[in-house]
């Protein structure tokens, strides 16, 4: 008995499968979760919840996702920002590192403007698939990229200003 | 700063805000999609019976306008014959779908919330046919739990076998469900998961009462994890169902946790490999 006796023939190739998938977006959908939350406890918990309620939505859609990155982010932020806005995360220091380093710089940022601009230069995902990651306009996604990079380069000269 | 360097600075800033997910995160999304099939796809209703259905809506269509009230009366009765024979088609397929329980600790199909409230809130709720004399109502009388989940049950659950040491434990919640787990470090051992109607268990003689107003009684048979366990001896995550998890007692090969719940719900205890794990999953 074990976990062989819940799957069937139809099943087996269908999990494996979008545990595949799964796996190799695991990394950056949990880095986003952690941008979005900034908390890695509460990151991992909804990446967790996200990936099964991917699941469920997986075997409707017969595993016919265009781009199961965007659509698999897309369930991610999605989980994140609901999440965010029940519990109403604050900032913990601890988790996201000491007061004045350039991750704080970026953690400072207004959550929207600090997930585009992840999603835009980190994941290195294009203007369009962010915008459909964050369920927005192509335009915001523009606009909010160019704030948020001046807000950081501000932030970051401000501190160098600030240390000399 | 050129826009190549402001882009490293960001990718540099975000790399120390975020970190890869550790490894224990695959682990737990693993258990929970083996041990969660993806719901059922819808069944489409087959092409003859959607035309028949729509030919007899028609039908009742027509006959309203032309034949009155009585003919809609005569179509109705049709239609729940039809309605029958379509529901005894689709039921093997939906049967097969979702497998009728077993006693024996066995993972199976997606524990989804069933509307067991809204399908008794119309029968209290109902009006009588004349007022009496009593002007307080008289609440409905508390009625046990019912297991309308797949593989979820209110009766005692056993399963395991086989001497073993418990390790860790733990508690998640889950949609439509809470979970436990105890994890061993060798085969899972006999075990028997009990509903009470209180949150109080036995300590030795000494009565503990813990958080919630019903409870389950997890007793492991040749188990032990003096030395060994590291996990937490008492959690109160307070989550839907599970409000407090505490091991009870813990000798003479016999180790006994004690859950509080919220509520009396059924529940579905079955057993994991790699490593053992009892898995008591509290519908919510």
């Amino acid at each position: 008995m074990g976990d062989d006796t819940n799957r069937t023939e139809e099943q087996i190739p269908e999990r494996d499968a979008f545990m595949t998938r799964v796996a190799g977006i695991l990394d950056p959908a949990y880095r986003l979760a952690t941008v979005i939350l900034l908390d890695s406890a509460a990151a991992e918990d909804a990446v967790h919840g996200a990936t099964l309620s991917a699941w469920q939505r997986y075997r409707s859609l017969r595993g016919e996702v265009t781009s199961f990155r965007t659509w698999f982010l897309t369930i991610v932020a999605t989980r994140c920002r609901r999440l965010r806005r029940w519990r109403r995360l604050t900032l913990r220091r601890g988790d996201v590192g000491r007061v004045g380093g350039p991750r704080d710089a970026v953690a400072g940022l207004p959550v929207a403007s600090r997930t585009t601009l992840f999603c835009r230069v980190s994941l290195g995902l294009p203007d369009d698939e962010v915008a459909r990651v964050l369920r927005t306009s192509l335009r915001r996604v523009r606009s909010r990229t160019v704030r948020a990079r001046d807000r950081f380069e501000a932030q970051l000269q401000h501190r160098e200003e600030e240390d000399e | 700063m050129s826009d190549r360097q402001l882009d490293e600075q960001i990718r540099q800033a975000f790399s120390a805000l975020t970190s890869p997910p550790r490894p224990q995160l695959d682990d737990r999304i693993r258990d929970s999609i083996w041990s969660r099939p993806a719901t059922s796809r819808s069944l489409p209703l087959p092409p003859a019976l959607a035309v028949l259905v729509a030919a007899l809506l028609v039908l009742a269509l027509v006959a309203a306008v032309f034949e009155g009230p009585a003919a809609i009366r005569t179509a109705s009765t049709v239609g729940r014959g039809l309605n029958g024979t379509i529901a005894r088609a689709l039921t093997p397929a939906r049967s097969a779908a979702t497998p009728a329980h077993h006693a024996t600790a066995t993972p199976r199909a997606t524990p989804t919330p069933a509307p067991t409230a809204a399908a008794t809130a119309p029968a209290t709720l109902a009006p009588t046919e004349a007022p009496t004399a009593t002007p307080a109502p008289t609440p409905p009388p508390p009625t046990a739990p019912v297991a309308t989940l797949p593989g979820f049950s209110c009766d005692a659950q056993t399963g395991g076998g086989g001497q073993s040491t418990m390790s860790t434990a733990r508690v998640g919640a889950q949609s439509g469900y809470d979970r436990f787990v105890i994890q061993f470090s060798g085969p899972v051992p006999q075990f028997e998961v009990t509903l009470q109607s209180s949150a109080s268990f036995a300590q030795g003689g000494t009565p503990v009462t813990l958080r919630g107003g019903a409870g389950l009684q997890v007793v492991l048979h040749n188990a032990s994890g003096a030395g060994v366990f590291s996990g937490p001896s008492d959690v109160t995550p307070a989550f839907p169902e599970i409000q407090e998890a505490r091991l009870i007692s813990d000798g003479q090969g016999t180790v006994q946790w004690g859950v509080g719940l919220a509520h009396a719900a059924c529940f579905h205890a079955w057993v994991l490999p790699s490593p053992s794990r009892l898995v008591v999953d509290i519908a919510t």
